[in-house]
């Protein structure tokens, strides 16, 4: 569990290349999918467990299903549309950690439901989605192979 | 080439200049609030350069200008007309346009870029001409904390000037205005009620309020009839074949919606003419579809509105508001036709409303333009007259030139 908690300087490193990835990408493309902390996070959490990668997808499916049913039913927006993500994601990722009897760090019950929020912003507006969905794969996976190689190193 | 401001990331000389033009300018007045700020730049901007003070105006909004020695300037984003950043934009501006007096328009979009740009132009006059529903989401759910946004970061603020022709608006701001203590001068125009239902009324009143506190000639008789000549110009609904239109869908709020709504009702239709409702709703503006919600209710139990079609994002609730009268509308240009048949086959009234900016909107208003130009000889007229024109610019010079004139700002 410590793990998660105890922060190591390859995993600072991943997080200030993550911030620094998003604002350039951000500057240039103004492109915003999953927010500012959630990708160099996932990537942090990811290499810890795979798993951790498959809750999140799951979660963040559910709580985007969500959300576009509450505003589709009450046009629901802004923060409390955001609260209502986190909490469904919160929910979520609970039950599925609880049936995968898995440990985790407490900040991934949110993660699916501010990558949701931002997702559905995303499709609202004009931004082009798949555009912002490749530009966050492409961050993710360069994350996922810095932290790798540099774990390697580290350890 | 035609001249354009290119919004790039500014330069060292860039920063230098503007520090140099804000420091050297007597005034910087910030055109706040929701509805109606790009005209009344362009107006401002207009009476003060008639009065030989050197003036920049900048309307900001989807086709930002810089407005300069009698000259309009667009202001070039790029590519992507959206990706721009205020400071940018703003820094730029105020480095390659040195003036005395800037009028500058400070989108009501969210509290934090209101307050960026106030921290850009340190403003010394604020004029708030409205506040309605809108930008909900940046700025707050309740009337009290959408008038509260305006409230904020008032430092160097030395005079407010707000005109809401709503009189509860109106006592809101003064009760915030005390309970927030702010300290800079506050002057609250008293609207006369029998013009608040003259849709962006309140121009005229803070033009005169404005040119009055800069020491300068105050609006002349021919001003007051030019402006508010070309203002009931805007309200005339457009005449197309057997059928009349109007686009609302700029307005963006209901308020100011429901008042062009009822003027044009009330002065530019025959009773018996049918009214159609076309809405365009965005998936990104939800909190506008959620302010539109009473407005929808009311047209509901209009008798005179016959039909109200809805499309875009997220219609649930607002066809549920609507009951019978509503109908969804797919974005197929093929449905649109038939929509526009109806109105034509009935001789009815279409007005559009809500998102302006949607492509939606932009494909019916390019139709009903091109039907406005291919009938000419047949077109059906308004009943807005030349008489009833001249009889509510009478009103509004009659009103403007018999009140008190207000002081000169200190």
């Amino acid at each position: 569990m410590t793990e998660y908690i105890v922060s190591s300087p390859y995993k600072v490193f991943l997080l200030l290349t993550g911030f620094a990835i998003g604002y350039l990408f951000y500057s240039k493309f103004m492109y915003r999918v999953g927010g500012v902390i959630v990708t160099p996070l996932l990537a942090i959490y990811t290499l810890s467990n795979p798993i951790f990668l498959l809750l999140f997808l799951v979660a963040t499916s559910i709580s985007y299903a969500t959300i576009e049913a509450v505003v589709n039913f009450r046009l629901v927006y802004g923060r409390r549309l955001f609260y209502v993500s986190c909490f469904t994601s919160g929910v979520v990722t609970f039950i599925l950690i609880y049936l995968m009897n898995v440990r985790h760090p407490l900040m991934l019950t949110i993660l699916p439901g501010i990558f949701a929020y931002n997702l559905f912003s995303d499709v609202n507006s004009v931004s082009n989605v798949r555009k912002s969905l490749f530009l966050w794969s492409l961050e993710f996976s360069f994350l996922l192979i810095i932290g790798y190689v540099m774990g390697l190193m580290w350890r | 080439m035609i001249e354009s401001l290119r919004v790039r990331s500014p330069s060292r000389r860039d920063f230098e200049r503007y520090i140099r033009n804000l420091q050297r300018s007597k005034h910087r007045i910030l055109v706040e609030g929701m509805r109606g700020k790009s005209s009344l730049v362009e107006i401002l901007t207009w009476l003060l350069e008639r009065r030989g003070a050197a003036v920049a105006g900048k309307i900001t909004g989807l086709t930002p200008e810089v407005i300069y020695r009698g000259r309009k300037i667009p202001i070039d984003r790029g590519e992507d007309e959206k990706k721009f950043f205020l400071d940018h934009e703003n820094v730029l501006f105020m480095a390659n346009y040195p003036a005395d007096i800037y009028v500058v328009e400070n989108q009501a979009i969210k509290r934090a870029t209101m307050r960026l740009v106030r921290r850009i132009y340190r403003p010394d006059i604020i004029v708030i001409p409205n506040v309605r529903y809108e930008h909900m989401e940046g700025l707050g759910d309740t009337p009290e904390q959408l008038t509260e946004a305006f409230l904020l970061g008032l430092d160097g603020v030395d005079l407010i000037i707000f005109s809401d022709p709503n009189p509860v608006n109106r006592k809101l701001f003064e009760e915030l205005i005390e309970r927030r203590r702010v300290e800079s001068d506050v002057h609250i125009i008293n609207v006369p009620e029998e013009l608040s239902w003259i849709p962006a009324i309140e121009r005229f009143f803070i033009s005169r309020e404005l040119l009055g506190r800069l020491g300068m000639e105050p609006l002349t008789e021919k001003e007051v009839e030019d402006l508010a000549g070309s203002l009931l110009i805007d309200l005339i609904p457009h005449s197309a074949r057997d059928f009349l239109w109007y686009d609302a869908s700029k307005a963006n709020d209901p308020e100011s919606t429901q008042l062009i709504l009822n003027f044009i009702l009330k002065n530019g239709l025959n009773e018996d003419r049918p009214v159609y409702v076309l809405a365009c709703l965005r998936g990104d503006r939800i909190d506008r579809s959620r302010a539109f919600l009473d407005m929808f209710g009311r047209l509901r139990y209009d008798p005179r509105v016959e039909r109200v079609w809805v499309t875009g994002k997220y219609l649930r609730p607002v066809l549920n508001t609507l009951g019978m009268k509503g109908s969804k509308l797919s974005h197929d240009f093929g449905e649109v036709i038939e929509v526009i048949e109806r109105v034509r086959r009935d001789g009815g009234f279409l007005f559009l409303m809500v998102n302006g900016v949607c492509d939606f909107m932009d494909g019916i208003r390019r139709f009903l333009e091109a039907e406005e130009a291919e009938s000419l000889r047949r077109r059906e007229e308004s009943i807005l007259s030349h008489r009833r024109i001249r009889l509510i610019k009478e009103m509004i010079t009659l009103s403007l030139m018999s009140t008190t004139r207000p002081r000169i700002l200190a």
